[in-house]
């Protein structure tokens, strides 16, 4: 079966009460509302525990929803606007590098890379506004239309924010080898 | 350090939190269902306080502030006022004394002049 259809089907179950079918749900998105929380909030356990909020508030709106594309659309968007509510909030300006202390099971990263890592770590350093874009672009390879749609931001302002964005990121990542170079030589 | 794009998608790429996170979400669709109210930290716990008051801490901190300003400087206004008021009534007390003073001294000086005159 398609993962359209069989997503289509699962939500028809879960709308019925059939507990396995909403499982089936969260397996299939639970890595998108995690990375975007871990990438976005830079705390393994803070995405996690922002993960299960989402999938809470999904099961108490699972009525509301028409379709497995629908569903996809509605729980990034919710995944999206309750990290920037948490970064309101509390004031959350993240100083310290990613954390990499979780263990992300299973289908984790093999072959992580040195650069990959880095790269993580420094995203993590920039904006708010810019790493969301970053995390929508590079993560989720969101087109600049719909990143501007879910952050209610004009286009123009998405690509600048990107273009700022990648700037920045060279500028750190170019900054930190030259330190390292420094502190080797 | 140069990255191409497609390095920044790898590093980004989306990693799954695996079978505990599923048990871990339907235990509490479960125990939502079975009526509890679930809260997953003391953080989520304040933040639920915050929003069945229908206000948020950074608005209540806003608010507790301008408060705060506005009623010491409330206070130092009225303390002024006070200050202007006494001062007031202490110089017409000085210069009813004053008048008290000139007036019996007239009087006296009037009767050292003409003794007979009483």
């Amino acid at each position: 079966m398609e993962p359209e259809a069989r997503m289509d089907t699962a939500l028809q179950r879960a709308r019925q009460g059939d507990s396995a079918a909403f499982a089936e749900i969260v397996r299939e998105h639970q890595g998108m509302v995690f990375s975007i929380g871990w990438h976005y909030l830079g705390d393994a356990w803070l995405a996690e525990d922002l993960g299960q909020e989402v999938f809470l508030q999904l099961y108490q709106n699972l009525g509301a929803i028409q379709s497995a594309n629908h569903l996809s659309h509605w729980v990034r968007r919710v995944a999206v606007h309750r990290c920037i509510d948490h970064s309101r909030r509390k004031y959350f300006r993240r100083e310290s590098p990613l954390d990499e202390s979780h263990e992300v099971a299973a289908n984790g990263k093999p072959g992580d890379s040195f650069l990959s890592k880095r790269l993580r770590q420094t995203v993590a350093q920039l904006r708010d506004k810019e790493r969301m874009v970053i995390v929508l672009r590079y993560q989720e390879e969101l087109e600049l239309a719909e990143i501007a749609e879910l952050l209610n931001m004009p286009l123009n302002s998405v690509k600048s924010t990107l273009f700022r964005a990648l700037q920045n990121l060279r500028g750190k990542m170019s900054r930190q080898v030259k330190e390292a170079r420094y502190a080797f030589f | 350090m140069h990255f191409s794009d497609d390095e920044l998608r790898e590093a980004l790429r989306r990693k799954d939190p695996g079978e505990a996170f599923t048990q871990k979400v339907t235990a509490r669709v479960a125990q939502q269902q079975a009526g509890g109210v679930t809260r997953s930290s003391a953080g989520t716990r304040f933040r639920g306080f915050w929003h069945l008051l229908g206000l948020r801490p950074v608005l209540v901190g806003t608010i507790v502030a301008v408060l705060a300003v506005g009623g010491s400087l409330g206070m130092m206004k009225y303390r002024q006022a006070q200050e202007a008021r006494a001062g007031e009534a202490a110089k017409r007390q000085a210069l009813l004394a004053l008048h008290i003073t000139n007036a019996k001294l007239n009087h006296v000086f009037e009767r050292a002049k003409n003794p007979q005159s009483e």
